[in-house]
C-alpha cells in the first residue's frame, strides 16, 4: 500500500535527524503529506502546585518552533509536502494516539531512542509505546 | 510609585496559546485532587502534629481541610482568568503587578525548597528503620539534624541530604516522571494508609485518647504554640497539591458546578483518610511518645504493637511515594526561580538552558545543593512550621486579588467564579491568617528574614532588569 500521511517525531537528536531524513525521501517517493511533529513533553505526572511548571513549557514551545523551521525548510527543499507542529502534551499519547487520529497518519516514522536504566525505570522508551500503541504502521529508524 | 505595579501585556501571553478540550468530570476531578493531596505530609508530620495538639490533631486537619476549601475556590477563579496555562507567578504578574508577583514567587521558592527538605527528612526516618530492619545501622548522629529529638545527640541528617542530591541530578538530566508512575505511587500510598489503619486499629486504647485536647484550641507550652490550631497550621501541608483541581477550569465541563464538587469531594476523602489515621495513630500510642519519632511518625506505632512486617512494609511504601514527591518538589523549584529569571526578576545564571538536557541546569543544582543542607541541618520541628508559611501568604495574596478584582476589574474573563463572593475570599482570607497566627514567632521572624531578603533582591537587582523596565533592550 502507498503511504497517505506520515508522520515524523523530532526532538533535536542525531536519532530523530536520521529518522528526518528518512522520512523526507519516503514522502517523496510515496508522494505522502509529511507531518513534522515536535512534542514539547509536559507529563502530568510532574504536575505541582501553583502551576509553577508550566512557564517554562510555553518558553520551551517557542524556542522549539523556531528550531523545527530549519526542519521544515530542508524538507521543502528536497521538495516534500510538509508541514510543521509543535504541540505541549504526553510524547507518548500524541505521537501514538492524537495527532494520528486528527490528521489520518497512515505511518510513523521514528527514531530508536537511546535510554538509560533510570529513564528506562521512570519513563520507558517513547518509542516503545508508540510501537506498541499507535494503530498506524511504525518505522524505527536505527 | 506605579512601576512597583506593572503588569505584564496578557495579549502578548495569549498568542502563543492552544485551548484545552474540555473533558473533566467531578469524578476525575475528584480523583485529580486526591492524587496529589495524599502525599507525604500524613507520613512525615503527624508526629509533630500530635505534639502540638495530642489526640485532637484529628481536629485540626477538619480546619485545615476547611482552609484548602475555601482557598481552592479562590484559586480556582485566579487561575481561570488566565486563558492559557502559567503559573500562580504569571498569573499574578498580569492581574496584580509586579512587586506582588515577586512576593508570589519569592513565597513559592521558600516552599518548594523546604517541602522539598522536610519530605526528605521523613525518607531519612523510614529508610534509616528500613536498614535498621536489614541489621544495618547508621551512627545515630548522622541520621538527623542537630536538636531533633531531646536528649539525643545528632549533628547531620546525611540520607536526607544525600537523596536531594541524588534527585537533583536526576532532573537535572532532564529525566521526569509520567503520570503512569505517579498514579502508581499514590495508589501505594493509599493502600499502605489503608493496611496501616486496617492493621493497627485494634491496638486502640481508649484511654489513650484522654486528655482529648491538652492543650485547647490555642495555648503556649515550654515557649512553642500548642493546640488544636497550631496543629491545623502545620498539618496544612498534608493537604498541598489541592489546587491541581482548582487549575482544571479550562478543561471541565461545566466548571462553575463541577470545579467546588471536585475541590469539596476529594477535601473530604483524604480528611476522612487522615481523620481516622490521626486517631488511630494516637489511639495506639499515647501523643508524648511521637517526640522519639519525630522524623517517621508512623513507626512509633508500629513499634508498639510489634509488627515489625509491617513496618517494613510502610517503610517501603513511605520511601518509594516521597521519593517521587521530592522529585515533582524539586522540578517545581528550579521552574518557578526559570520563571522569575527570565523574566529579569533574577539573575540570568537561573534561567540559562542546558542544549543538551534542555533543563535550567546550573539553577537545578543551585537550589538543590542548598535545599541538600536544608534537608541535612534544619530540623523537622522548624522545617513543619516554615514550610506552610510561604502557601499561606501565597494563598491570601490570591484571595485579596480576587476580592479586589471583582471591583476593580468585574467585566474580565473568568473561566470559572467563586461562589459567594465576597464572603468566600474574606473567610479565605481570616483561615490562611489563622493558620499562620498558629505558628510560632520564630517563625514569622524567619519568614520576614526570608521576605526581606527577596525586597533586597527586587529593589537592588530584579526591579532594574526587570523585561518590563522601560530601560529594558533585551532580545526576547
Amino acid at each position: 500500500m502507498a503511504y497517505k500521511n506520515i508522520l515524523v517525531g523530532i526532538d533535536g537528536s542525531k536519532r530523530a535527524e536520521r529518522a528526518f531524513e528518512t522520512a523526507v525521501d519516503l514522502a517523496k517517493v510515496f508522494s505522502a503529506k509529511l507531518y513534522l511533529v515536535w512534542v514539547v513533553n509536559r507529563d502530568r505526572g510532574m504536575d505541582s502546585s501553583f502551576g509553577v511548571n508550566e512557564d517554562f513549557y510555553q518558553d520551551f514551545a517557542k524556542r522549539t518552533k523556531k528550531q523545527l523551521q530549519i526542519y521544515l525548510k530542508k524538507a521543502q527543499d528536497k521538495g516534500a509536502d510538509a508541514s510543521a507542529t509543535v504541540i505541549i502534551g504526553s510524547i507518548k499519547t500524541v505521537l501514538a494516539y492524537d495527532f494520528p487520529d486528527q490528521h489520518d497518519i497512515d505511518l510513523i516514522v521514528l527514531g530508536s531512542t537511546g535510554i538509560n536504566a533510570v529513564e528506562k525505570m521512570l519513563q520507558g522508551s517513547h518509542t516503545d509505546y508508540v510501537v506498541r500503541h499507535a494503530k498506524a504502521d511504525v518505522l524505527v529508524v536505527k | 510609585m506605579t512601576s512597583l505595579l506593572r503588569k505584564k501585556d496578557i495579549n502578548a501571553l495569549i498568542s502563543h496559546a492552544s485551548p484545552l478540550k474540555r473533558t473533566l468530570r467531578t469524578w476525575d476531578l475528584t480523583f485529580l485532587g486526591i492524587g496529589a493531596i495524599i502525599g507525604t505530609g500524613i507520613f512525615v508530620l503527624t508526629g509533630k502534629g500530635a505534639l502540638t495538639a495530642g489526640p485532637a490533631l484529628s481536629i485540626s486537619f477538619l480546619i485545615a481541610a476547611l482552609c484548602c476549601g475555601f482557598a481552592g475556590l479562590c484559586y480556582a477563579e485566579f487561575a481561570s482568568m488566565a486563558p492559557i496555562a502559567g503559573s500562580a507567578y504569571t498569573y499574578s504578574y498580569i492581574a496584580f503587578g509586579e512587586i506582588i508577583a515577586f512576593i508570589i514567587g519569592w513565597d513559592l521558592i521558600l516552599e518548594y525548597a523546604l517541602s522539598a527538605a522536610t519530605v526528605a527528612v521523613g525518607w531519612s526516618g523510614y529508610f534509616v528503620n528500613l536498614l535498621d530492619n536489614f541489621g544495618i545501622h547508621i551512627p545515630t548522629a548522622l541520621t538527623a539534624a542537630a536538636g531533633t529529638t531531646p536528649g539525643v545527640t545528632s549533628y547531620f541528617n546525611l540520607p536526607a541530604f544525600l537523596v536531594v542530591l541524588i534527585i537533583t541530578w536526576v532532573i537535572s538530566m532532564g529525566i521526569t516522571q509520567t503520570k503512569r508512575v505517579n498514579d502508581t505511587m499514590v495508589i501505594v500510598k493509599l493502600l499502605v494508609i489503608i493496611l496501616f489503619i486496617a492493621c493497627t486499629v485494634w491496638f486502640i486504647k481508649p484511654q489513650n485518647w484522654h486528655p482529648f485536647s491538652p492543650y485547647g484550641w490555642y495555648s503556649h507550652h515550654n515557649g512553642t504554640a500548642t493546640g488544636i490550631i497550631p496543629g491545623a497550621s502545620i498539618v496544612f501541608f498534608s493537604f498541598i497539591g489541592f489546587d491541581s483541581v482548582s487549575s482544571s477550569a479550562e478543561e471541565t465541563i461545566n466548571p462553575s458546578k463541577t470545579l467546588p464538587r471536585g475541590i469539596l469531594l476529594s477535601l473530604i476523602i483524604s480528611t476522612i483518610l487522615y481523620f481516622c489515621m490521626t486517631l488511630t495513630m494516637t489511639g495506639v500510642v499515647r501523643y508524648p511518645v511521637f517526640r522519639k519519632y519525630i522524623n517517621a511518625p508512623v513507626l512509633a506505632v508500629l513499634a508498639k504493637t510489634g509488627q515489625s512486617w509491617l513496618s517494613i512494609i510502610v517503610s517501603i511504601g513511605a520511601i518509594l511515594g516521597m521519593t517521587t514527591v521530592i522529585l515533582v518538589q524539586l522540578y517545581g523549584q528550579s521552574r518557578i526561580s526559570y520563571s522569575m529569571s527570565r523574566d529579569g526578576l533574577f539573575p540570568k545564571f537561573f534561567g540559562q538552558v542546558d542544549e543538551k538536557h534542555q533543563t535550567p541546569f546550573k539553577g537545578t543544582w543551585f537550589f538543590g545543593i542548598i535545599t541538600s543542607l536544608g534537608a541535612g541541618l534544619i530540623n523537622l520541628n522548624i522545617l513543619s512550621e516554615l514550610v506552610n508559611i510561604g502557601t499561606l501568604t501565597a494563598f491570601i495574596l490570591v484571595s485579596a486579588g480576587i476580592l479586589i478584582m471583582r471591583y476593580t476589574q468585574p467585566d474580565l474573563h473568568r473561566g470559572f467564579k467563586a461562589p459567594g463572593v465576597p464572603f468566600t475570599p474574606i473567610i479565605s482570607i481570616i483561615f490562611c491568617l489563622t493558620l499562620v497566627a498558629g505558628l510560632n514567632w520564630e517563625t514569622w521572624v524567619r519568614f520576614f528574614v526570608w521576605l526581606a531578603l527577596g525586597m533586597a533582591l527586587y529593589f537592588g537587582y530584579g526591579r532594574r532588569h526587570s523585561h518590563l523596565n522601560p530601560n529594558y533592550k533585551g532580545a526576547d
